[in-house]
């Protein structure tokens, strides 16, 4: 349903603003370093390409496979 | 390198643009739309990357290190909204012909003038210091490539007229110009413009990448080795942390939200993303292409401030221009100037674009609702207005331009490209309120949001913009210092005494707190025009009104035809206005020429199209001044809203009504289909029976009839007769019987009393039976019961009955020589399976469904006369169903039949 499709977007608007924004990001901010690239800088756009991801899915799913219980 | 070429070629880009432009609306005349699609759309959204992005970021990052993201995070945080929010306002942008974010204002709010008019000032004091920094950074950027050094001179000391900064913003207004106001579109639609900008999205990425990959893997090896020496230095490993770059969460969060604003109300923003739109389904696309996009140009900026700030530790080059300081540097002229054109492209894209949607603003609502105000117009001195319009336009192009380039002549310089863009983004913000609660709170009001955007801006002009004015000597110095008249708690950048944060934190703060509560407050105390009841309702369920049901007859007004004409050749120009009128005649099915007096619906109709050349305040105000109106009273207009609620209230449930009506309908048609059906089978049943009792009872009144009237008859012969006659009338009687039973059976059924027995016992009973009769006939028979006792739910008379009908028709059918039965019985899974056996001629495929069903015999040459029935295997059937079981056969022709039961065994029927 299209309203299904409307929660789904919001939450993931909630979930984005959650992840980008403190007290989270803060967690990853005290430095040090995964594989040579600095935690902060990492997560930030690993998070952002997830989001990018998601959202490209919430939004090309064709309302069909939305009807459908899951 | 020689100023000459760089000139040059910038030139030469532009007019690569006007090629483009050309093109793609050379392509949209004949009707194969470039720009028609997402990816498109997606890019033009991209103009939201300026110089700032450009140039600016890298020298945010310098400072604040990864502080310079959340303004590229807010677009992506709010992008999966867009499906919601922006569809929405392109909905009603497009139904109401909407051209400028003031316009939306405006239009929302009962079409007021005056909410116009400051929504233009907002955006057009907000915007300006933003293209400021676009000529700052073209300037410099044209410095730097000449030179080969920054800040050789400033541009504040050096008279006007020697600036190469004046000389930019006077060809960019030319570009603008030839740009957007070579004609007047009533939808203000440029795909020439869109597909240029789109370019521009395109070649800015490129020279970012280009120049962020030269970086990262030319100068340095890659990410990694970039990050460790910058982690391994005490000086740069700060810009890893936010805190230690000092951003805090409160600052962080304040930033991400103004960029979602900005990213949809900026002017330029809304005229790329809503006016210049298609399609509203390309904002699906768009909502993660363009996040995308963000990410992939700011991937590099980090590592360019960090090579930045090793290569030159000194600060010998100014951090916003390190993207071309570091190929320079290195001697890399040609990658240079590839990266100094992406970054022009970056500043040209924003300015044109921007100045574009404010002089639109500008004439349509600013100059023009004061124009039409004028005895002038008013007695209709004015010849064609459509060429004014553009005059208007064009000079509006101008004064913006040069408005901005006083603002950065005069404070621009001494500010970083980020502290300015924010100035413009915390302005734009203050349209939130009024644009959110427009499209979803039907109760907002025309005064609540003028005051609320009054006090908004007026908190970001004393709090921003103001204090920028203290080093040009316009302000005093302890105006900051001590606040005005030395009241502590108004200095502009610890307004009400809020310390320690940010100024453009505190600023937006108090903006938009004194802004929405204001906006909020003044509208519940206020009531609302009838006008903006309307339009309130279109504004908050766009999608009712998109569903067909047509715009509500808000004013009855009318108009001489003769009048519309003349003011539609005005703004339009005569051959738009007839082309205007003549569609709607088509499409009305009306001849206006029969006419005098245009009807309400006519002079709606033209005011929508008005609006979207002149802006919907204006419109209201041109069609005012030729209509008799009769605007409807609020008890009215809230009458006509609450009517139309009704109705449609009563038309669903008229709806419901007749679909329970149809539903009961096909129930009973569905009912008496049965009983005909029933009707149909009792009347062939009964046929059938007669005729099955004739066939006996004719033969034995003919031999009867024979034996009596024939004296003298042999003795063998009445012997055959007789028994001939016997064995007819065991048939009948038989058949009689049956027939009862059948009856029986099937009153009986509902009363049928299951209970737990052995259908092994059952079996072996039935068989015991008739072993007497195989034996006479000389057929070698066999009982196998493999399992006992298999205890199902059952009716033992019932079932010794299916099983003695089924031995019996074993033995009728089986071969009439060297005849044999096997019956066997197990147990097959949850069910008993009994087996019955026979070697006769086998019973046809096509046959086998039907023996099921009543009065079937099989009946054919090579059988002779039929020696049952017809109900037996019927009956059988209807009991095994009783039983919850299956009865079916398996037979090939010549060689047996086997018949199989089957019935669910009892739960735990071993025991």
């Amino acid at each position: 349903m299209a309203n299904d499709k409307v929660f789904k977007l919001l939450g993931l608007f909630f979930l984005a603003m959650l992840l980008f924004n403190f007290p989270i990001l803060n967690l990853f901010s005290k430095g040090g370093s995964v594989a040579g690239i600095p935690v902060l800088f990492a997560y930030i756009f690993l998070s952002w390409v997830l989001l990018i991801l998601f959202t490209a899915r919430l939004v090309e799913s064709k309302p069909k496979q939305n009807n459908k219980p899951r | 390198m020689d100023p000459g070429i760089i000139i040059f070629i910038s030139i030469a880009y532009v007019a690569f643009l006007f090629l483009i432009a050309y093109l793609a609306e050379k392509r949209e005349k004949a009707g194969r739309s470039l720009v028609n699609n997402p990816v498109i759309y997606s890019l033009s959204l991209a103009v939201y990357c300026t110089a700032w992005t450009y140039y600016g970021s890298v020298g945010r990052a310098v400072t604040s290190g990864l502080g310079f993201l959340p303004i590229y995070i807010g677009p992506a945080i709010i992008a999966p909204l867009w499906w919601i929010l922006l569809k929405k306002i392109i909905f009603i942008s497009k139904s109401q012909r909407i051209t400028s974010i003031a316009d939306f204002i405006s239009s929302r709010y009962g079409k007021s003038i005056w909410l116009g008019v400051i929504a233009t000032l907002i955006a057009v004091f907000g915007v300006i210091p933003y293209i400021s920094i676009q000529l700052k950074a073209i300037s410099t950027s044209f410095d730097l490539l000449a030179t080969k050094q920054s800040a050789i001179y400033r541009h504040a000391e050096i008279p006007f007229y020697l600036d190469s900064a004046l000389y930019i913003a006077i060809a960019l207004a030319v570009f603008t110009i030839l740009f957007g106001t070579r004609n007047l579109d009533p939808n203000e639609r440029h795909e020439g413009l869109v597909a240029a900008i789109a370019f521009e999205s395109i070649l800015k990425l490129a020279a970012f990448l280009t120049v962020g990959a030269f970086v990262t893997f030319w100068m340095y090896d890659g990410f990694g080795d970039l990050f460790q020496r910058a982690m391994d230095d005490p000086g740069l490993s700060r810009l890893f942390s936010l805190e230690d770059a000092g951003i805090n969460g409160w600052e962080w969060f304040w930033l991400s939200f103004l960029s979602m604003s900005a990213v949809m109300l900026l002017p330029r923003q809304f005229h790329v993303a809503v006016v210049e739109n298609t399609n509203p389904n390309h904002v699906a696309k768009a909502s993660w292409l363009f996040p995308l996009y963000l990410l992939l140009i700011n991937i590099f900026v980090l590592p360019i401030a960090i090579a930045g700030l090793e290569q030159f530790p000194s600060g010998a080059q100014e951090p916003d221009s390190f993207v071309l300081s570091l190929p320079l540097a290195y001697g890399k002229d040609i990658l240079a100037l590839f990266v100094g054109l992406g970054g022009f492209s970056a500043a040209t894209s924003m300015v044109i674009v921007a100045v574009i949607s404010l002089s639109i603003m500008i004439g349509n609502n600013l100059v023009l609702p004061l124009v039409l105000r004028t005895q002038a117009f008013q007695e209709k001195q004015y010849g064609n207005l459509s060429g004014r319009l553009l005059g208007i336009r064009r000079v509006s192009i101008v004064v913006v331009l040069l408005l901005a380039y006083g603002y950065f002549k005069a404070v621009g310089e001494q500010y970083s490209l980020v502290s300015v863009g924010l100035i413009s983004f915390t302005a734009i913000a203050q349209f939130v309120p009024p644009v959110l609660g427009g499209i979803y709170w039907k109760k907002g009001t025309k005064k609540g949001a003028l005051w609320g955007l009054l006090a908004g801006f007026g908190i970001w002009a004393y709090t921003l913009p103001l204090p920028t004015m203290v080093e040009t000597g316009l302000i005093p110095i302890h105006f900051m210092e001590h606040g005005p008249f030395g009241i502590e708690l108004l200095k502009p950048h610890e307004l009400f005494g809020l310390h320690g944060s940010n100024h453009i934190t505190q600023a937006a703060f108090w903006s938009l707190l004194f802004n929405c509560g204001i906006y909020f407050f003044v509208s519940l105390y206020t009531s609302q025009s009838p006008l903006e009841v309307s339009q309130a309702d279109i504004f908050v369920d766009i999608y009712k009104y998109r569903k067909g049901s047509s715009d509500y007859d808000v004013m009855r007004r009318q108009a001489k035809i003769q009048d519309i004409r003349i003011l539609l050749n005005r703004f339009l120009g005569e051959p738009r206005g007839n082309l205007l009128l003549n569609t709607y005649e088509n499409t009305q099915r009306i001849d206006l020429s029969q006419h005098q007096v245009a009807e309400a619906d006519l002079v709606n109709y033209v005011e929508t199209h008005l609006a979207g050349a002149i802006g919907a305040a204006s419109a209201k105000i041109i069609i005012g001044s030729i209509t008799k109106e009769e605007p409807i009273s609020l008890e009215e207009m809230f009458k006509v809203l609450e009517q139309t609620k009704e109705i449609m209230q009563y038309s669903k449930a008229l709806e419901k009504k007749s679909a329970e009506l149809e539903r009961t309908t096909k129930q009973l048609k569905d009912a008496n289909e049965q009983l005909k059906e029933l009707d149909r089978l009792k009347a062939d049943f009964i046929t059938t029976v007669t005729h099955e009792l004739r066939t006996p009872i004719t033969s034995i009144k003919a031999l009867s009839r024979i034996m009596k009237e024939t004296p003298g008859l042999p003795e063998e012969q009445i012997q055959e007769f007789l028994s001939i006659v016997v064995s007819e009338s065991e048939r009948l009687t038989r058949l009689i019987n049956q027939v009862l039973d059948l009856e029986k059976i099937q009153s009986e059924q509902k009363n049928w009393t299951l209970s737990p027995i052995d259908f092994a016992e059952v079996t072996e009973r039935a068989y015991a039976g008739l072993k007497q009769l195989m034996r006479d006939r000389n057929i070698r028979h066999e009982l196998k019961i493999e399992n006992r006792p298999l205890k199902i739910m059952g009716h033992n008379d019932r079932l010794t009955q299916v099983v003695v009908n089924l031995i019996s028709n074993a033995i009728k059918f089986c071969k009439p020589k060297d005849g044999a039965i096997n019956v066997c019985l197990r147990q097959a899974g949850g069910r008993a399976l009994l087996e019955v056996q026979d070697n006769g001629q086998g019973i046809p495929e096509k046959d086998q469904k039907l023996i099921f069903e009543k009065f079937t015999q099989l009946n054919d040459e090579t059988r002779g006369k039929p020696k049952g029935s017809g109900l037996g295997l019927f009956i059988s059937h209807s009991i095994i169903q009783q039983h919850s079981g299956v009865i079916y056969i398996r037979s090939q022709p010549g060689n047996g039949a086997t018949f199989f039961v089957e019935i669910p065994l009892l739960e735990g029927g071993q025991t």
